[in-house]
């Protein structure tokens, strides 16, 4: 629920207690996604804090017809998008293959007979088909496997209709297919 | 009469469950006796799978480490205020500045566009078109790229779209 009043100042108890009682439930999720864009934890922990001042400073806007984080969420995407200079960077680092973030003792995931690899290997193979869609397709696939936003969040955030994160989807995932199929 | 390719165009948002109880039943129906969506649909739910893998959060390095306390960053957050109070022609300009790149980017390209189409000058017919009018011209379609693009949604501008 945002602020009931919206006049109040934005230093009143009311609007302090009501905005952290949505932000902490938010605070650890947002920052496990700041780390995992941005790489450390000194970058992580400036655009968290940066986007929870430009939350905080915006919260009488917040009308509460969306999910908070789903809020929140888009004002760190574009401040994402600012800190590191470039869309790219936030692009690009998902999925980091680099830093262990894919175990050995992932469950294998089931396979078509044709192609028996094994949970990891998939998991690479995927990585790299990942890699090489276009960016427009590889951020819904963030926002929806990564994030776990509904149709409806990710319409919210990226600013278009349901109808179209639908049909984005939808390809994204076909051209992920095709290219692992490759 | 529906073909396979419409129903394939449903089948992410059938694993999603983002689809009406309606068609999802129809949809449903149609999988149990075709066997070229049934196998779609499996890889498509298999490399769901995979890609909920590779996204896992819970393996992310310094998660733990780094994380800050939640109500020591607040008192930063109202130190900041109490500091530094922000003057509303501030918030508006915090709100253009977090205006989606995307929406720039493209605002940057229709520039870049209707700059190069009205070249007025290199082109034999726009040698008519001269002086004041010429130069007015780009003027006038980039303002009016940029009504186009931000006027449905004003609201974009000011951050609380995502409300």
């Amino acid at each position: 629920m945002p602020v009931k009043n919206k006049t109040d100042p934005v230093s009143s108890k009311e609007y302090k207690e009501e905005f952290e009682r949505l932000a902490s439930d938010s605070y650890e999720r947002l920052y496990r996604s700041a780390l995992y864009f941005t790489g450390n934890i000194e970058d992580a922990s400036d655009i968290v804090q940066d986007t929870f001042i430009t939350a905080y400073r915006s919260f009488n806007n917040y009308r509460g017809d969306s999910k908070f984080y789903t809020w929140l969420y888009g004002i760190f995407r574009n401040l994402l998008f600012r800190h590191r200079k470039s869309r790219k960077s936030y692009i690009n680092r998902f999925g980091s293959l680099e830093e262990g973030l894919i175990s050995d003792d992932l469950p294998a995931v089931k396979e078509t007979p044709e192609n028996l690899l094994t949970g990891k290997e998939k998991i690479i193979r995927l990585y790299e088909s990942l890699n090489k869609l276009p960016m427009i397709y590889k951020e819904i696939l963030i926002l929806r496997h990564f994030e776990n936003f509904s149709y409806n969040d990710i319409a919210g955030i990226l600013g278009c209709r349901t109808g179209t994160v639908k049909s984005r989807i939808h390809k994204a995932r076909n051209l992920l297919r095709k290219q692992m199929e490759q | 009469m529906f073909s396979c390719k419409n129903y394939e165009k449903e089948l992410s948002a059938f694993i999603d469950d983002e689809l009406s109880e309606s068609k999802r039943r129809k949809i449903a129906s149609h999988l149990s006796g075709c066997r070229k969506c049934s196998d779609l649909l499996e890889e498509l739910r298999s490399n769901n799978l995979a890609l909920g893998q590779l996204f896992s959060k819970k393996n992310i390095p310094g998660a733990e480490k780094g994380r800050k306390d939640f109500s020591a960053m607040m008192e930063r957050i109202y130190e900041k205020e109490r500091d530094e109070p922000i003057e509303v022609g501030q918030r508006v300009f915090d709100a253009l500045k977090n205006t989606t790149f995307e929406k720039i980017d493209a605002i940057l390209e229709m520039v870049r566009f209707s700059g190069s189409a009205i070249d007025i000058k290199a082109s034999p017919a726009g040698e008519a078109v001269s002086g004041s009018v010429g130069r007015l011209i780009p003027a006038l379609l980039i303002g009016l790229a940029i009504i186009l693009f931000y006027a449905p949604k004003l609201n974009a501008l000011l951050i609380i779209n995502y409300s």
